[in-house]
């Protein structure tokens, strides 16, 4: 669940009579909303006010909610004040069953210097009038992009996981492929690599490999180590010759479960695929050789892999198709002897006008079919009186060919393509209408791979 | 609701301005002023004694106190005197009476004797945060309880090994610029608990005065500094199992203590008439006695060390530990009650407490130190559900001291108030003789009768020399409640005949050091003219004819290493919960036979260092 609160009120130095202004807006995002009734930790992030001596400065923190077994809702955060010193706040509601309303809006709590002293003291309060429909409006179900970021690995052998951004430049026709990955083998030691590959229209994709490093408990850290930032909010490297500092803003729309939400977190297939920010816009500067783009508000996706290994043979397309509608596709072949003679398994989600189709993507799996021949495939099939046919080919000139090293040390060849060109259309399915159809010229974000044997 | 008026009947009778007295009406105002500041139980107790006063003179005399003469408003109180218990509350009374008029009188001498002396800086300025201050809510490591003699030692060892400490204290932050210009009556009801009239309910009734403030006692305690004696840690370390009294160590504690207070002799130049008299007394009769070892080496004599020092020369801890403990990054937060101790399982996660104003805020700590004080720390783990142990609050020990005072008839020059120590008794009877100048009201010292001859006394104090007799004690009370702690006290046989036998020595010592008459401070014969009465008159005395105080209430909350016995375990440690650690004068498994201040501070470092060993 997220949502979005303000809390307005006033702090005071200590050893000062003078109160300043005090206010933070924050986003918070609860991993498992049926936790919060017993006890949870949210991340939260916004901006935060101090008269005369912070404006609107990006905040980060926690909300840890315990409202039964501590009876406290504690907010910590932290920031950089315009004097760019560290600051810290640290405080908690107290509820009160017998004065709900009054313990629930109030917030007291002390801010702390970088040296952990206490330097004021501060205490807000919810407005109940002015803020309460705003933050009852603002409550989302469904897990937060941040939280989905957070690595699933836990030091277990033979696990891949994979953190993965695709976008194509408005302006230029560019399109961006951005992968980490972590592979932790069967037996050896667990390694971080990954590459960039930018597909300028003009000309053949330009690839850079980074890594492989060792990796330590937190594949996202480990990356840090080597310069690589991978978060939701920013995405950042410099390998010499191609460098990049994307920051990721206004991502509003829910993520995309193509295999369902249980698939992804009880690991229910061999390896499973999130979409937490399926319509994302990004921002910032990317080189390559001789070259310099300045993205501004590029559209693209951010996704995830986690599990044992590739498929057998695999298809995936990431589709924007304009006004945050989007069409996630991944169809796979389990590596599995016993399973390899079964039918591509094709995941399909389709989100328009915010709504998501079809809403049991696993049911619906068996009901469509892929067919691949050489770089172009094709699915079809229908769901609950809606059909949909989607091709896709991927364009020779502006294609690469990348390997991929599984857990257990099989190699698996992918070909894919940040400029490939989909056609999409939606038909009704009795009276064979098309309902809607969309036509992707070269910004249509696609692969094709298999193991060779 | 008391009114000035209920107390000019009293003024009138005991300190009739006919003969000499002060004006009952402004007294009267004066004392109002005073009582309206006590806690409302003793405010009523004493309002409904003086209206009674009131009520009993109208049955017998038709008239109200204040509207009798001077000779009948005398007899009124005579013959309440005669009364066996009612003249246990006409005592009480007159003790707040003695104490207001004789503050005032202090209060011109005081303030002549210190107008010319610089006062040195604040060390604690902008080191106190106001409970006003302070955020409704924050995080340490480490809360230490009480920011007296244990309370401070202990903060200042886990603040110096890195932990963020905060130190809550119940009390305000007195400078001494403040104490230097605040007469003493306005001192005493904010340095003390209660106003400083807060006694243990037994018979007798024990006078026992707490510190409340930055600093705790040790801000108007007499500076005295005995080391725990050898065989009093033997006791603690082998038969109480106390691992923190390791002989070795703690005499390492001791000299950190004793360092840190800058303990030194008292010097000759400013031991005053009342110590050179104990030691003329003592050296006359050959009885062992010295000048008293004291934590003010600056010491200018003047005789006030029971209201907070005005010229910061006594160093209590508030000058030195709780300095040192900010310097190493802790905070001190004045004006703030602990409530209770938060519980979750068996931790302590937090303290909850209570702002003068009645607002609440949180604390949380992973490591909570309770040092408040041998009364107030059984009641706060009792508030705080922690108290299952049966032996809390109990095996109280207050070290009762009476007062005999001897009249000399040249002026006693002013000095040190605790000067000389004669320890002839100590070894055999546990009897300390310590000459102590109290002003009068205050402690155990009261002056005998009413009327004239009260006047007379209060205008003779100056010619009063006091020497305290404090007795080791069995540890025979024991605090019950939790708001508000109640203390009982059964004064035991045999310390009473030992607190007899040494007031028979004070009395003694002062005809040896050529007192013209001699104040037992009983009810029934309070002035003796010989050595030889006074045996005679104390071989009869009853349990309620003394008057008592305790100045050092020890052991209601003691470690050792019976489970069974001591709800302390002998690492300081609280049993039961697993991070709370106790470093006050209740964990004092019995009592010190000595002054204990620096036996409590040794123990504070111990625990200090008990808590970090733990945490390492
Ligand atoms: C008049 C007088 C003279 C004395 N003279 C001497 C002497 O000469 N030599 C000597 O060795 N000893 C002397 N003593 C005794 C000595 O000062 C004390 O025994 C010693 O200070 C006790 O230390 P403590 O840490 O146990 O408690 P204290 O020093 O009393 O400190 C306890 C502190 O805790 C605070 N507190 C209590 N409850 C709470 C709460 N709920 N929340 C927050 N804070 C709280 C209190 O306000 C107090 O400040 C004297 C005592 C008195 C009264």
């Amino acid at each position: 669940m997220t949502f979005h609160e303000v809390m307005e009120g006033s702090l005071r130095r200590l050893n000062e009579t003078r109160t300043q202004r005090f206010t933070f807006s924050i986003d918070a995002a609860i991993p498992h909303t049926l936790q919060m009734v017993r006890e949870t930790t949210a991340t939260v992030r916004g901006s935060l006010w101090i008269q005369g001596a912070a404006t609107a400065v990006p905040v980060e923190g926690t909300l840890e909610m315990s409202p039964l077994k501590k009876r406290r809702l504690r907010y910590r955060l932290s920031w950089q004040s315009d004097d760019g010193k560290q600051y810290r706040f640290d405080g908690w509601k107290t509820l009160r069953y017998l004065r709900l309303l009054s313990s629930w809006t109030t917030l007291p709590g002390a801010v702390y210097d970088a040296d952990g002293r206490v330097w004021a003291s501060a205490e807000l309060k919810f407005s109940l009038r002015r803020q309460l429909p705003r933050l009852l409006a603002s409550i989302r179900f469904g897990a937060r992009h941040d939280a989905l970021s957070e690595p699933r690995w836990r030091n277990q052998p033979g696990r891949t996981e994979v953190w993965y951004t695709t976008l194509t430049d408005p302006d230029s026709g560019t399109g961006v492929w951005l992968h980490h990955e972590l592979i932790a083998p069967d037996t050896g030691k667990p390694y971080v690599h990954g590459w960039i590959s930018v597909f300028p229209p003009d000309s053949v994709p330009v690839t850079r490999r980074f890594g492989p490093y060792a990796c330590s408990a937190n594949p996202l850290q480990s990356l840090a180590e080597h310069g690589m930032t991978v978060s939701p909010q920013r995405m950042s490297g410099d390998l010499g010759d191609v460098s990049w500092d994307l920051r990721c803003a206004g991502n509003r729309s829910q993520p995309l479960f193509p295999m369902s939400r249980t698939v992804w977190r009880r690991s229910l297939l061999p390896a499973s695929q999130i979409v937490p920010q399926p319509s994302a816009r990004f921002s910032g500067p990317i080189g390559y050789p001789a070259k310099k783009l300045s993205l501004q508000d590029a559209s693209g996706a951010s996704a995830r892999v986690y599990g044992h290994g590739n498929a057998q043979r695999w298809i995936w397309l990431h589709a924007d198709l304009g006004n945050d509608d989007v069409l996630e596709i991944i169809g796979a072949v389990a590596r599995q002897h016993s399973l390899r003679w079964l039918p591509m398994l094709v995941f399909i989600q389709l989100r328009r006008h915010g709504k998501v189709w079809p809403r049991f993507p696993l049911l619906a799996a068996w009901r469509f079919h892929a067919r691949i021949r050489g770089d172009t495939w094709t699915v079809r099939g229908r769901m609950g009186g809606q059909q949909l046919q989607v091709q896709v080919t991927l364009p020779t000139t502006q294609t690469v060919e990348l390997e991929y090293v599984d857990p257990d040390g099989a190699h698996a060849l992918c070909r894919n393509s940040e400029r490939a060109t989909a056609h999409i259309v939606v038909q009704h399915a009795r009276r064979q209408t098309t309902t809607i159809e969309w036509q992707l010229d070269g910004t249509a974000h696609a692969e094709i791979g298999r193991h060779p044997t | 609701m008391s009114r000035a008026t209920d107390f000019a009947g009293v003024c009138a009778a005991m300190l009739p301005p006919e003969a000499g007295g002060p004006d009952a009406d402004e007294l009267a105002r004066r004392i109002h002023t005073y009582v309206s500041q006590l806690p409302r139980t003793t405010r009523m107790a004493l309002t409904t004694g003086v209206r009674s006063i009131d009520m009993f003179a109208r049955v017998t005399s038709g008239k109200r106190l204040a509207d009798l003469d001077t000779a009948k408003r005398v007899r009124v109180l005579q013959r309440i005197a005669t009364r066996g218990h009612t003249n246990e509350a006409l005592e009480a009374i007159k003790a707040v009476v003695l104490l207001v008029a004789g503050g005032e009188r202090a209060a011109a001498k005081f303030s002549h004797d210190i107008a010319k002396v610089p006062i040195p800086d604040d060390p604690l300025h902008n080191r106190v945060i106001r409970a006003s201050d302070w955020p409704g809510c924050t995080s340490v490591d480490a809360v230490v309880i009480g920011s007296g003699a244990g309370g401070a030692m202990t903060a200042r060892c886990l603040a110096r090994s890195g932990m963020s400490v905060l130190i809550l204290e119940e009390g305000a932050h007195h400078p001494t610029r403040d104490l230097h210009t605040m007469s003493p009556l306005e001192r005493q009801s904010e340095l003390y608990r209660e106003c400083g009239i807060s006694f243990a309910i037994g018979n007798p009734v024990v006078i026992l005065p707490q510190g409340r403030s930055v600093g705790g006692t040790t801000v108007v305690n007499s500076g005295t500094c005995f080391r725990t004696p050898d065989h009093v840690i033997r006791t603690w370390h082998e038969e109480c199992g106390l691992a923190l009294a390791e002989p070795a160590r703690f005499g390492t504690y001791l000299d950190e203590v004793e360092r840190t207070l800058h303990v030194t002799p008292t010097q000759m130049r400013v031991i005053g008439g009342n110590g050179q008299i104990a030691l003329r007394g003592a050296h006359a009769l050959g009885w062992s006695a010295s000048p008293l070892i004291r934590n003010a080496p600056e010491c200018a004599g003047t005789g006030q060390c029971a209201w907070g020092c005005p010229l910061g020369v006594k160093l209590g801890v508030h000058l030195n530990a709780l300095p040192q403990a900010c310097e190493a990054g802790a905070t001190i937060v004045s004006e703030a009650r602990a409530h209770r101790l938060i519980r979750e399982g068996d931790r302590i996660v937090g303290v909850r407490c209570r702002r003068r104003d009645g607002s609440w805020f949180d604390i949380d700590a992973s490591i909570v130190v309770v040092a408040a004080g041998a009364t107030e720390t059984p009641a706060l783990l009792r508030r705080s559900r922690i108290a299952s142990h049966p032996h809390i609050g109990k095996h109280l020990a207050v070290h009762p001291a009476a007062t005999v005072a001897g009249r000399f008839e040249e002026a006693i020059a002013t000095g040190v108030l605790q000067s000389v120590g004669v320890d002839e008794f100590h070894e055999d009877h546990g009897i300390l003789l310590e000459a102590t100048k109290t002003p009068p009201g205050m402690g155990a010292s009261v002056l005998p009768g009413f009327g004239a001859s009260l006047v007379e006394s209060l205008e003779g104090a100056d010619t009063l020399a006091n020497l305290g007799v404090m007795v080791a004690d069995k540890s025979s009370g024991r605090v019950v409640g939790s708001t508000q702690p109640l203390v009982f006290y059964a004064l035991d046989r045999i310390d009473m005949q030992n607190l007899v036998f040494g007031m028979e020595k004070a009395a003694q010592l002062l005809f040896a050091a050529g007192a013209r008459e001699v104040i037992l401070g009983l009810s029934h014969q309070p002035v003796v003219h010989s050595h030889a009465e006074a045996k005679a008159v104390l071989s009869g005395v009853a349990r309620h004819d003394l008057h008592l105080a305790g100045f050092h209430p020890t052991g209601t909350v003691s470690a050792g290493h019976d489970a069974a016995r001591h709800p302390v375990d002998e690492q300081g440690r609280l049993r039961g919960v697993s991070n709370v650690w106790i470093a006050d004068a209740s964990i004092l498994p019995a009592c010190t036979r000595v002054n204990p201040q620096l036996s409590i501070m040794a123990m504070g470092l111990a625990v200090g260092d008990s808590v970090t060993n733990v945490m390492r």
